[in-house]
């Protein structure tokens, strides 16, 4: 039995998210509590018109502090030798109101992320928005471009881990019989693929579908309407998770046994570190 | 941007003479609104005051060796912002800056002795592709396949097709709130003599075609990458995502499959969301992700969104 047979579809939507968080959280979690006690020190209270005192919290109150310099590098230099320069702590009840600040506002949400207020010198035609961040964002990674299947050759379908000893006597796919791709040497957690699939050997009229796991969809990625035909149509799929693997494509010829060729030329990913294989 | 290599000497000289940096220390401030500062002003030198205006010549510098991953300066806020960039375009750049540009916000660094600015990308200037599982949203050549069909639905033959010359407009209500593009794979089936298809999402329709057949009984499929548009029926309902497509010679059946949504952010995407971090669908979401939503929708519904037809 190989792994992908276990088919637990666990799923990667949301427990890809979570896993994410956690090893973020993992790695941070030592340094945020020290930083929210040293962030705080309570040694000395400054009120308004008092010092900038050093080392200490300083409560302006209800007031702005405002740093101007004339010339310089940077208004404000800050510099860590063991940490973050900055540190903006998020605030509980930074909506609505922060809408209405001044342009070049920054502040981070109790959801950890950064928002920024923009716009061309005019508050009339500011803009809000918050900036991407791996926790949600997705960017598109060309590679260069890789055969990931082809069932005429045995060496190229090494990728499949369910569903190969159901390939008929040439490699072709067989109606109702689905086969699980394996992406995990080019990808770690991979969201979707972009590429080219290619039909090719067919008896007859037919449909092929791609998707990643779990049940399959009622959709089609290339349509067929009889034999002898060579069709390729440009494919763009999310990639699903199953058993251990966690980048699978799932691949389904209906109605005729067909040879199918998948070419990957892009993988979207949360960060571009999570491509595995040289970029194109 | 370019500039000249920073000074780090600059920076020394500047360093904030009147307070010993300790091990450990950190600086917190708190501040409310631009609009209550107290112009209380200071020279080059002089100390920064809490809730004033504090006037150089050069930068203020402040270094630490707080242990543990603690910040050199730590802002807050109770009930703001805490940190507003003054809005000017910067004549020099230096490695490490923050720029408040007009699209959002600007990071500078040092490549090659040289300053290189680039522009962060937010949910008000930029768009992401989501993956969703593959959603057919159109099927012309059954009822249930045309259910989302507000323009066209009476130009479909006995046999599903769609007769030359119609405009369908199909909405994604329940997949996407206020997306930006789709992407999918359209199929024609039962083709009855050669003919094109055109997919668009907004505007006129274009001079462009997205799949082509040749003869009668082809069962033809192509990759398809459109905007997403609005559109108001005859009935006054909104839709606030359609696309569509023009059938121009050739009656065929016509099949919308939808595996990808363009979006200024994850949350738009509402169909079984990969990314979404609200947990909960735009349109009907409260607290910090409510407000969040509510301006990404208004910032998508800006300039010209709708989807015209009767070109």
């Amino acid at each position: 039995m190989t792994r992908a047979s276990q088919q637990d579809h666990d799923h990667d939507p949301k427990r890809r998210r979570l896993l994410r968080r956690a090893a973020t959280a993992a790695a941070t979690t030592a340094g945020a509590g020290v930083a929210a006690a040293v962030g705080l020190p309570g040694t000395a209270q400054a009120a308004p018109g008092d010092n900038l005192i050093m080392g200490t919290t300083n409560d302006a109150g209800p007031t702005t502090t405002t740093v101007n310099a004339t010339n310089g590098n940077g208004t404000l230099v800050l510099g860590n030798t063991a940490g973050a320069p900055l540190r903006l702590v998020p605030g509980d009840s930074l909506y609505p109101q922060v809408f209405d600040s001044e342009l070049g506002t920054l502040a981070v949400d109790n959801q950890g992320d950064l928002f920024v207020k923009a716009g061309v010198d005019n508050v009339d035609n500011a803009t809000v928005g918050w900036a991407w961040t791996s926790e949600w964002a997705t960017t598109s990674v060309a590679v260069a471009p890789t055969r990931v299947l082809d069932t005429r050759d045995p060496n190229l379908r090494r990728a499949i881990v369910s569903g190969a000893g159901d390939l008929d006597s040439s490699g072709r796919l067989v109606p109702g019989k689905p086969i699980v791709l394996s992406l995990d040497s080019y990808v770690r957690d991979g969201y979707a693929l972009k590429g080219n699939v290619t039909v090719a050997g067919m008896t007859g009229g037919g449909v092929l579908t791609v998707w990643g796991s779990g049940t399959k969809p009622a959709t089609s990625t290339v349509n067929w309407w009889t034999s002898g035909q060579v069709l390729s149509n440009f494919l763009f799929t999310e990639l699903g998770a199953v058993g251990a693997y966690r980048s699978v494509l799932t691949l389904q010829a209906t109605a005729s046994p067909t040879h199918v060729i998948l070419d990957m030329t892009s993988l979207l990913v949360g960060h571009p570190s999570q491509v595995l294989v040289s970029r194109a | 941007m370019t500039s000249s290599e920073p000074d780090r000497s600059a920076s020394r000289r500047t360093l904030l003479r009147r307070a010993a940096v300790t091990g450990g220390a950190a600086v917190a401030a708190t501040a409310v609104t631009a609009a209550n500062a107290t112009p209380a002003a200071a020279a080059t030198g002089d100390p920064v005051v809490l809730g004033g205006t504090t006037t150089g010549t050069l930068h203020t510098s402040v270094t630490s060796a707080a242990e543990g991953g603690a910040a050199t300066l730590a802002l807050q806020n109770t009930t703001g912002a805490t940190l507003q960039l003054t809005r000017r375009t910067p004549t020099y750049g230096w490695g490490g800056g923050l720029i408040s540009t007009a699209d959002g916000l600007g990071v500078q660094q040092v490549v090659n002795s040289a300053v290189v600015q680039h522009e962060t990308l937010t949910t008000a200037n930029a768009t992401m592709l989501v993956p969703i599982p593959p959603t057919r949203v159109l099927d012309s050549r059954s009822a249930a396949g045309r259910a989302r069909l507000l323009e066209g639905a009476n130009r479909v033959d006995s046999q599903g097709r769609v007769l030359p010359d119609t405009l369908l407009v199909v909405h994604l209500r329940d997949i996407v709130d206020y997306g930006d593009g789709l992407m999918g794979n359209v199929t024609v089936a039962n083709t009855a003599r050669g003919g094109f298809a055109t997919v668009w999402g907004r505007g006129e329709l274009p001079t462009a075609s997205t799949i082509n057949w040749w003869g009668a009984g082809q069962l033809l499929s192509n990759g398809v990458i459109s905007q997403l548009g609005a559109y108001e029926t005859d009935a006054g309902e909104y839709y606030e995502d359609v696309v569509a497509i023009w059938v121009a010679v050739g009656a065929t059946a016509v099949i919308l499959d939808v595996t990808g949504l363009l979006v200024f952010h994850p949350d738009s995407a509402v169909i079984n969301n990969v990314k979404a971090v609200s947990g909960d669908r735009l349109a009907a979401d409260s607290g910090t992700s409510g407000v969040r939503a509510q301006v990404i929708k208004e910032a998508a519904e800006r300039g010209d969104r709708e989807v015209r037809t009767g070109a």
